[in-house]
């Protein structure tokens, strides 16, 4: 059985390569390679090239060392990279030997799975309207496979029209099929994380700082928090060896314990002052979520810890959608103080000399709590302390050089220098790392960027609990007041590292306004699209039935079913109304139908003027007339004229209508 | 199966393809397309990506918007057959199918689109139509074994359009009167009445007459003057006349009783051999059988009628002899 | 309507009486550059029509009687050698004339049968190597006596095709017989006029190709054509060059009824004699009917599939 044409298999190829390369993050470099390879054999035959096709045994040879070679390179990335990286290999294999019409029925079908992979890293409204273009370059190719001999742009413009017939319906079975839970858990994608990480070295940051991705968006209903309010709380570190902040193993151990008993954290939460907004964070594959200070949740699979940190339950590899109501008048104080306030004053015994008998010398000058602190803050206002992204490296006594050598840092490196000042001095501090900052758009929502990752401290103070504190503002308060450009404005580092960003030409109103424009369109998207879940769905149905009960829900489920196949019928009307061709002979034999109700009938070879004469006596004279009219100009431009005019086909209408009135 | 389907598509010789006998069903990439939809619904409910979801909901849509286009598009076609030509026993039929578009026109004409398959029920070669890219009539052979009246196999015709998600197809049993010839089996044995010994006025002799040229002769008196051979007597030679030939066959008769020392098919096989050379001559003749008697003629109906009586002799009635 | 036209019916009608429909179908053939077979019984006026016709025409006629023993040469002509001029000098035969009449053609052998066929093809001949163009125009008009009379080898299928029309002439009805017989002296040849010159014969061809025929018409055709094709019906189908001639028949009827279109009437009326000789097979039955004609115009509708 000869497979299928050229021009299917070519389509099929194209179509792999764009899915293959759009994929680049996860497909492995030499995978890629072997696409380009096959694909490009696979397309030699269509521009006459002859080649010497690899018989099926070097193929199968060559597919079992492939594997193998994938088996080791992917070892590392974790099970779902492998199980992508595999499935292009294969089809790519596959694609060598497409020989039968199974064979190539195999390919589209992987290629269909491979669309659905691929928004397993990326679903942005752009790559969404990508994989579009890709499928409908696979729809034309299975087009051609069907009926080889139609040209190209009818192919497509078949595909498309199936697909925008197809939309609608995929919209209300969207819309309507109930939101399941997950079945069962996923291997997650062990791809990088991005975002803040699990520990903090002074320099991390400053990376992150480079990149204008977007972290997570923010749409407030009712009060929008001051910029020096926006301090979006994610991580806590409470373990310091002298140089790297880390979440300490205690900590996480009393976590889990605590989720596993069910144990949440229920501050006492001061109510009034309120901050209502909804989170659409972009995949992390980490756990936790950010959210202004003190926080309470409602969203499912969402926890809060006794650190105030909100977590999902798992890894966010796809963006995800949490309400949060925030309290900032809330006293951050946890369930055991003792347990607090013992983890944040660990030092490490070693390093740091200088700052160690610095803070020694200091907190002798001032015994209590609040001057110390005072002191430290006036320690940092005074000496010539910088905001910078470009620190020196400080690999030794890090906190040391810092504070008396180089005196120039980024958010890190104050923070870390002033938790570990207040834990030598007894006051329990700890580093938290998380965002400030957030782009407002037309008061609908914020958008906080990479660049906005931050570190502050929280101190200890008995009875309050912990207070947030923020070393870079007393150095650099635009960096508080209006952000990280405003901050380096000085040194012209912002976003130094990708120079293409849009980011970059805030300042060029057009450009500005472009970039703004497809954030509202990405945030448009991710909420009503990538964010629709059981509870919009359930809202959906609240405002389509009213009250939910079972009954509404089967009426409002058949109905959708109804409206379905009403689509279904509407797209193929033709079939029951075709198109009218020739308008002429169409009148002529409606009228031809108009008789046989009056059991006159036409005989198959009577010619129109024979028929008139043979049936004239049937008739009465006003009828007679009419139809001979009808018969005189359905001859004349059938037979004479030959291309009827719209006045002829006009009066044979008429003429028509008036009969059908006579009879 | 054949009885339902007997109820269902009747004999016909000409089928307008509609409701009642055409099949639909998800063909087998149709069913893989609808796995996988449901494996992308899966990962999708589990990764909570609704992306995945609705791409799983978009390929579900697919799969029932081609639905109606899919039975629409093969509804427009009418097959019917056309006339077969009689073939001997072991050679190839070939049966000519007629294809064509619901073709009323006074509305556009709607081609059929994609692919269509035909072949015999249940056989698994097929051969394929692009209705774009072919003529008509299509001829379908099929092998035959013995004479007599065959019945068709149903025909089978699939199309796959649009996407090939289903399969559409339907079984047609068409109606044709086709006769199979025996299989003409040489024969040394001339009939008697042939070699004229039994009766000798059906010999078919060579009779002079002035179809074919054979030989010059010396003129004669009374000759006819067309018959003077011009060229030769210009030449200025003696005067020669054209002789001319014309085998006007005499009747001959074949009779199956003289075929009793070889067995009854091999008998017939051998008459029709018989009936063909005599044809070939343009001999007269006529046919005897057990059966019928068919009083002698010539020309390609009358060869004809021998022929389709031969092959419609009862199969086993040797031993009514 | 062309005023020659009617004339020429007019004039033809004086001597082959009461056969409206008949003259009208040989004119036709005629406008078509076609040649035209008659079949009836003796004695019908066949002889009379071809005779009426060339006299019409002003065409030169001559007449062959076909007989078993006649020979090709007999009607292309032979080389004959000249003592005097000492080479061969080509005597044409009666082939060579503007209207050649073959009477009782199927009397004669197949052979040369198919060498009258072949020239009335090629509208050549082609002896010894040398090949004489015919006449221009070239018209066979052959009657035919009903094929199964003995003594008689009808034309195979394949020849009949050659004949552009094929019609019957039949009995007289009562009024037109009795007007002949009343009539007996009148009615002779000579007195019919030649009422189309050879110009206007060119220029009616022209006309007839000039009719309309608009696509319904050619559909309707086409339909018939296939319908023989695909039915088992009958035995032989009507090959592309019968649609042709369907076409232009019934292009040439319309022009004899006035008109500048062709209107489906015309096919129908057309349709009998352009059509049943090609239909029928050599050795059916049918002297004087249009069974397979009229089961075709009954089996395809005029409209609309």
């Amino acid at each position: 059985m000869k497979a299928t044409n050229a021009k299917a298999q070519l389509l099929i190829g194209i179509s792999f390569l764009l899915l293959a390369f759009s994929m680049l993050t996860t497909v492995m470099t030499w995978v890629l390679v072997l696409v380009v390879i096959s694909v490009a054999l696979q397309a030699l035959p269509f521009f006459k090239v002859d080649i010497h096709h690899p018989s099926v045994r070097t193929i199968n040879l060559f597919a079992i060392l492939c594997a193998l070679a994938l088996a080791y390179t992917t070892w590392q990335a974790g099970l779902m990279i492998a199980m992508v990286n595999l499935l292009v290999m294969a089809c790519a294999l596959k694609i060598l030997q497409m020989h039968t019409t199974r064979d190539y029925f195999i390919v589209v079908c992987v290629q269909f799975f491979l669309i659905g992979c691929g928004l397993i890293f990326e679903q942005s409204i752009f790559y969404a309207g990508f994989l579009a273009f890709v499928a409908t370059l696979q729809l034309s190719s299975v087009a051609f496979h069907i009926s080889p001999s139609r040209p190209l742009q009818k192919q497509i413009w078949l595909s498309i029209k199936i697909s925008l017939q197809a939309m609608p319906i995929c919209v209300l079975l969207f819309l309507v099929l109930p939101q399941l839970s997950p079945l069962w858990k996923m291997p997650s994608s062990q791809s990088k994380q991005t975002g803040l990480t699990e520990e903090i070295t002074p320099g991390d940051i400053a990376n992150l700082s480079q990149s204008g991705d977007l972290a997570f968006r923010a749409q407030f209903s009712g009060n929008i928090p001051a910029p020096h309010q926006r301090y979006w709380r994610g991580l806590v570190f409470e373990d310091f060896d002298g140089k790297t902040w880390r979440i300490s193993e205690a900590r996480k151990k009393m976590k889990r314990i605590n989720y596993r008993l069910g144990r949440k954290t229920s501050p006492a939460y001061d109510y009034s002052k309120e901050f209502k907004y909804d989170v659409i964070i972009e995949p992390t594959n980490q756990q936790f979520l950010f959210a202004l200070d003190a926080p309470l949740t409602t969203t499912r699979r969402t926890w809060l810890s006794p650190d105030f940190q909100i977590q999902s339950t798992i890894p966010l590899v796809t963006k995800f959608k949490y309400s949060v109501q925030s309290y900032p008048n809330t006293p951050l104080k946890g369930a055991s103080d003792y347990f607090d306030v013992n983890m944040n004053l660990q030092v490490p015994e070693t390093g740091n000399p200088k700052t160690k008998a610095w803070v020694r010398e200091l907190r002798q000058q001032h015994r209590s709590n609040e001057a110390f602190i005072l002191a430290v803050e006036t320690f940092f206002f005074t000496e010539p302390f910088s905001y910078t992204l470009r620190p020196d490296l400080m690999p030794f006594d890090p906190v040391d050089t810092f504070l008396f050598d180089k005196q120039a840092g980024f958010c890190a490196h104050f923070s870390s220098a002033y938790a570990y000042i207040m834990r030598l001095a007894g006051i329990p501090a700890r580093v938290v790392g998380g965002y400030q900052g957030g782009e407002m758009r037309k008061e609908q929502y914020m958008s906080i960027y990479q660049y906005d990752a931050h570190a502050w401290v929280e101190i200890w103070q008995p009875g309050i609990g912990w207070i947030r504190k923020d070393p870079t503002g007393f150095v650099a308060p635009d960096r508080i007041s209006y952000g990280l450009e405003r901050a380096l404005a000085y040194e012209e580092s912002f976003l130094e590292d990708s120079p293409f960003s849009l980011m970059k030409w805030r300042n060029t109103a057009v450009l500005n306004e472009i970039r703004l424009v497809l954030a509202d369109i990405d945030f448009f998207w991710s909420k009503w699209v990538l964010g629709f879940d059981q509870e919009r769905q359930l809202n959906l149905f609240r405002l389509l039935v009213g009250e939910i009960k079972p009954i509404r829900i089967a009426l409002l489920l058949l109905a959708i079913l109804f409206v379905i196949s009403l689509f279904l019928l509407l797209f193929n009307y033709r079939v029951w109304f075709p198109k009218i061709n020739n308008y002429p002979l169409h009148f002529y034999l409606k009228s031809l139908k108009y008789l046989a109700k009056q059991n006159i009938v036409r005989a198959r070879q009577e010619t129109p003027m024979a028929f008139y004469t043979r049936i004239a006596q049937q008739l009465s004279v006003q009828q007679r007339e009419l139809f001979l009219t009808l018969t005189e100009q359905f001859n004349q431009v059938t037979y004479q004229v030959q291309t009827p005019s719209r006045e002829r086909i006009k009066a044979m209408r008429q003429t028509l209508k008036a009969f059908k009135k006579s009879l | 199966m054949e009885r339902w389907l007997t109820g269902r598509i009747p004999k016909q010789r000409a089928y307008q393809l509609d409701m009642s006998n055409i099949f639909i069903f998800p063909s087998r990439f149709g069913r893989w397309f609808l796995m996988m939809s449901g494996l992308l619904f899966i990962l999708g409910t589990n990764y909570r990506n609704n992306m995945m979801l609705l791409l799983s909901f978009f390929l579900v849509s697919i799969f029932l918007v081609t639905l109606l286009s899919s039975f629409a598009n093969f509804a427009k076609l009418q097959i019917h057959i056309g006339k077969t030509k009689s073939v001997f026993a072991g050679e190839e039929l070939n049966i000519p199918i007629w294809i064509g578009d619901n073709d009323n026109q006074d509305f556009i004409p709607n081609q059929v689109e994609g692919n269509i398959h035909v072949s015999w029920w249940q056989q698994d070669t097929s051969i394929t139509l692009d209705p774009n890219d072919f003529t008509n009539p299509v001829g379908i052979s099929l092998a035959t074994k013995e004479r007599g009246e065959i019945e068709l196999p149903r025909l089978t015709f699939e199309n796959f359009y649009p996407l090939g998600l289903y399969r559409c197809w339907t079984h047609l049993n068409f109606e044709s009167k086709i006769i199979v010839y025996p299989t003409p089996v040489s024969t040394a044995l001339r009939p008697k009445n042939l070699q004229g010994e039994e009766n000798s006025e059906s010999v078919p002799s060579l009779i002079a007459g002035s179809d074919d040229f054979d030989s010059l002769k010396s003129y004669q008196k009374g000759e006819p003057m067309q018959h003077v051979a011009w060229k030769q007597v210009a030449k200025g030679g003696d005067w020669l006349s054209k002789t001319y030939v014309e085998d006007k066959g005499s009747t001959v008769w074949l009779d199956i009783q003289q075929f009793s020392d070889v067995d009854y098919e091999t008998a017939i096989s051998q008459l029709t051999y018989l009936v063909l050379q005599l044809a070939h001559q343009k001999v007269e003749y006529g046919l005897a059988l057990p059966t019928h008697t068919i009083v002698p003629g010539s020309g390609d109906e009358h060869m004809n009628l021998c022929l389709t009586q031969l092959a419609l002799l009862p199969k086993h009635s040797g031993e009514q002899k | 309507m062309d005023q020659s036209l009617d004339l020429a019916i007019r004039e033809i009608s004086k001597v082959v009486l009461g056969k409206q429909t008949q003259v009208k179908l040989a004119l036709t053939c005629l406008l078509c550059r076609g040649h035209l077979l008659i079949e009836d019984l003796p004695g019908m006026g066949k002889t009379s029509l071809a005779h009426a016709i060339a006299s019409t025409l002003g065409l030169q006629l001559s007449r062959v009687q076909f007989t078993s023993d006649l020979l090709p040469a007999d009607i292309l002509g032979v080389n004959i050698f000249d003592s005097e001029a000492k080479r061969f000098v080509f005597h044409q035969g009666p082939v060579f004339s503007q209207i050649l009449l073959a009477d009782e053609i199927n009397r004669a052998s197949p052979k040369t049968q198919s060498a009258l066929l072949e020239a009335m093809e090629e509208k050549q001949v082609s002896i010894d190597g040398e090949t004489y163009s015919l006449p221009d125009p070239f018209f066979v008009i052959a009657t035919q006596n009903p094929t199964h009379q003995s003594g008689t080898y009808p034309l195979p299928e394949s020849q009949l095709d050659r004949f552009f029309m094929r019609i019957q002439l039949g009995f007289p009805d009562w009024q037109s017989e009795k007007t002949m017989l009343m009539e007996l002296e009148e009615h002779t040849l000579d007195s019919i006029n030649n009422v189309i010159s050879s110009e206007a014969q060119t220029r009616l061809h022209q006309e007839v190709l000039k009719v309309s025929a608009s696509s319904a018409i050619v559909e309707y055709i086409l339909r018939l054509v296939t319908y023989t094709r695909e039915s088992e019906d009958f035995p032989n189908p009507l090959s592309p060059r019968a649609s042709k001639s369907l076409l232009l028949a019934a292009k040439a009827w319309a022009l004899l009824a006035g008109r500048s279109y062709v209107l489906p009437e015309d096919v129908q009326a057309i349709l009998p004699s352009v059509a049943e000789h090609r239909l029928r097979s050599a050795y059916s039955d049918s002297a004087t009917s249009h069974v397979f004609s009229d089961l075709l115009l009954s089996r395809v509708d005029t409209l609309a599939a």
